[in-house]
């Protein structure tokens, strides 16, 4: 039995400190806390029971945070409805070199900018989880991995099952789609007072 | 460089991904450049909330403990599906010279001799393979009930129709000898014969495999040496007798022990089975 226990030691000690950000990704798939833990214990479960196919010297919480895409996939498929990728794509491909310009144009984002950085201070709590919360999951799922897990784009890809390319489009869009609505927020709050 | 560049690798340059060779040349524009340092810190900020507020969401405490908790009835399948790992050997000699020693192994003994008779005769005019254990029921047992098939000697046990099919004479009156219902107690769901020989026997047919069963009370094993082995919540200890396998385990005071020819983690899993009843 003695394998069997530095298995399960291994697995503890390179697993375990991972469980809130698991679980802080889990309540931001399922907005249920009970919901998210089941989640990431099943997670656990399941990568001990698979923990021979992981590979050493590789990233375990990209590992970690992959079943656990997975494991919420299957379990909620009918309710995850995943647009079609080559819609975003496209739209991705065409925008891309127009959105800067265009905003610039707009003279709205650079007159604002640093008045929008001082006054993101004041959003609240609600406002940052809801601005998440509301962004597609695809979108959702790539910004929590890289600016909260700080995952490399290869790892994302590997979690989300996408090419690199499709990571770097999704958090193009993604962080611009947040930051719109953090804005929509702070906004509302009258936080912003516009034409200042 | 110009600023629609820059932006356009903002986020590369951010997320660590860009090219070596161009980091400096986008920090050296976003350093002298007003406007996409701007939008540079703006950036900078979203993110620092998104990440201050999702690292703020952390697991109950108790989630951790219910994990691990969990962990541990993986362990408990894994080690039922996968092949027994024997780790240490235990020598037991405490009761190599007792009383109860000599009496498991003269009744083994019996069960054997019998067997290895009845094999060789019925050898001469089969050549389909029989085992011992097979013959010895088949020799030696009396129909007690329809599941029952007791030997005064031998105390075997087994299911009627399985040797004797419709011939047999199962009505327990015309039985021979007789037997009395009370000496009949259930060890685990099995129906064993506890008096009438110092090591009641048991047979199970298991996918034409035997086993017997024997119970030996008092604690003593009548095995010399054995590896002890864990199987789900249990200890076990395996050992050989006389080119048999032995599983030997311990339960409410009593002492079981099974043998067959079969390989080792089968008849450990098949023992699993008896005590899990």
């Amino acid at each position: 039995m003695r394998e069997e226990n530095n298995r399960r030691k291994e697995f503890e000690d390179i697993a375990m400190e991972h469980v809130d950000s698991l679980y802080s990704m889990a309540i931001r798939l399922v907005f249920n806390k009970e919901e998210a833990e089941d989640l990431v214990q099943e997670t656990y479960l399941k990568a001990y029971r698979f923990f021979n196919t992981f590979q050493k010297g590789t990233n375990i919480k990209a590992w970690l945070f992959k079943i656990l895409r997975n494991t919420f996939i299957n379990k909620y498929r009918k309710a995850v409805n995943l647009p079609s990728e080559i819609f975003y794509e496209d739209v991705e491909s065409v925008n891309s070199n127009l959105s800067y310009k265009q905003e610039s144009d707009s003279g709205e984002l650079t007159d604002t900018l640093e008045s929008k950085y001082t006054e993101l201070g004041n959003l609240m709590e609600d406002d940052v989880k809801h601005a998440i919360d509301s962004l597609p999951i695809e979108y959702k799922e790539a910004i929590l991995l890289s600016d909260v897990e700080e995952l490399s784009y290869n790892d994302i890809a590997e979690i989300t099952n996408v090419p690199i390319g499709t990571v770097k489009s999704r958090l193009n869009r993604g962080r611009k789609l947040l930051q719109k609505s953090l804005w929509e927020y702070a906004k509302d709050r009258g936080f912003i007072k516009r034409g200042k | 460089m110009v600023c629609v560049e820059a932006i356009k690798h903002l986020y590369e340059f951010m997320d660590k991904e860009i090219d070596k060779s161009q980091y400096p040349i986008i920090k050296e524009h976003l350093d002298n450049c007003f406007e996409c340092r701007q939008r540079y810190e703006f950036e900078k900020g979203v993110r620092s909330l998104v990440k201050a507020y999702c690292i703020n969401t952390t697991a109950h405490a108790y989630l951790h403990s219910k994990i691990i908790e969990s962990l541990n009835s993986v362990d408990a399948e894994i080690s039922e599906n996968k092949d027994i790992q024997a780790v240490s050997v235990q020598k037991v000699t405490r009761t190599l010279f007792s009383p109860r020693f000599y009496a498991a192994a003269a009744s083994i003994l019996l069960l054997i001799a019998g067997g290895v008779f009845y094999y060789a005769n019925y050898y001469n005019y089969n050549n389909d393979f029989i085992s011992i254990v097979d013959n010895a029921v088949k020799n030696h047992v009396v129909a007690v009930n329809d599941n029952l098939v007791f030997n005064e000697k031998t105390s075997v046990v087994s299911n009627v129709n399985k040797y004797f099919g419709n011939n047999i004479n199962n009505t327990l009156r015309n039985s021979s000898p007789l037997l009395n219902a009370e000496q009949i107690r259930i060890v685990g769901g099995v129906p064993v014969k506890l008096s009438g020989t110092s090591s009641p026997c048991v047979i199970f047919d298991k996918g034409g495999n035997k086993l017997s069963l024997q119970i030996i009370r008092n604690s003593s094993f009548p095995i010399r040496n054995l590896e002890r082995t864990q199987f789900g919540p249990k200890q076990f200890y395996i050992g050989n007798c006389r080119g048999f396998n032995s599983v030997v385990w311990e339960e409410d005071g009593s002492t079981y022990c099974l043998t067959s020819d079969i390989n080792k983690n089968e008849i450990l899993r098949f023992a699993a089975t008896l005590t899990s009843r």
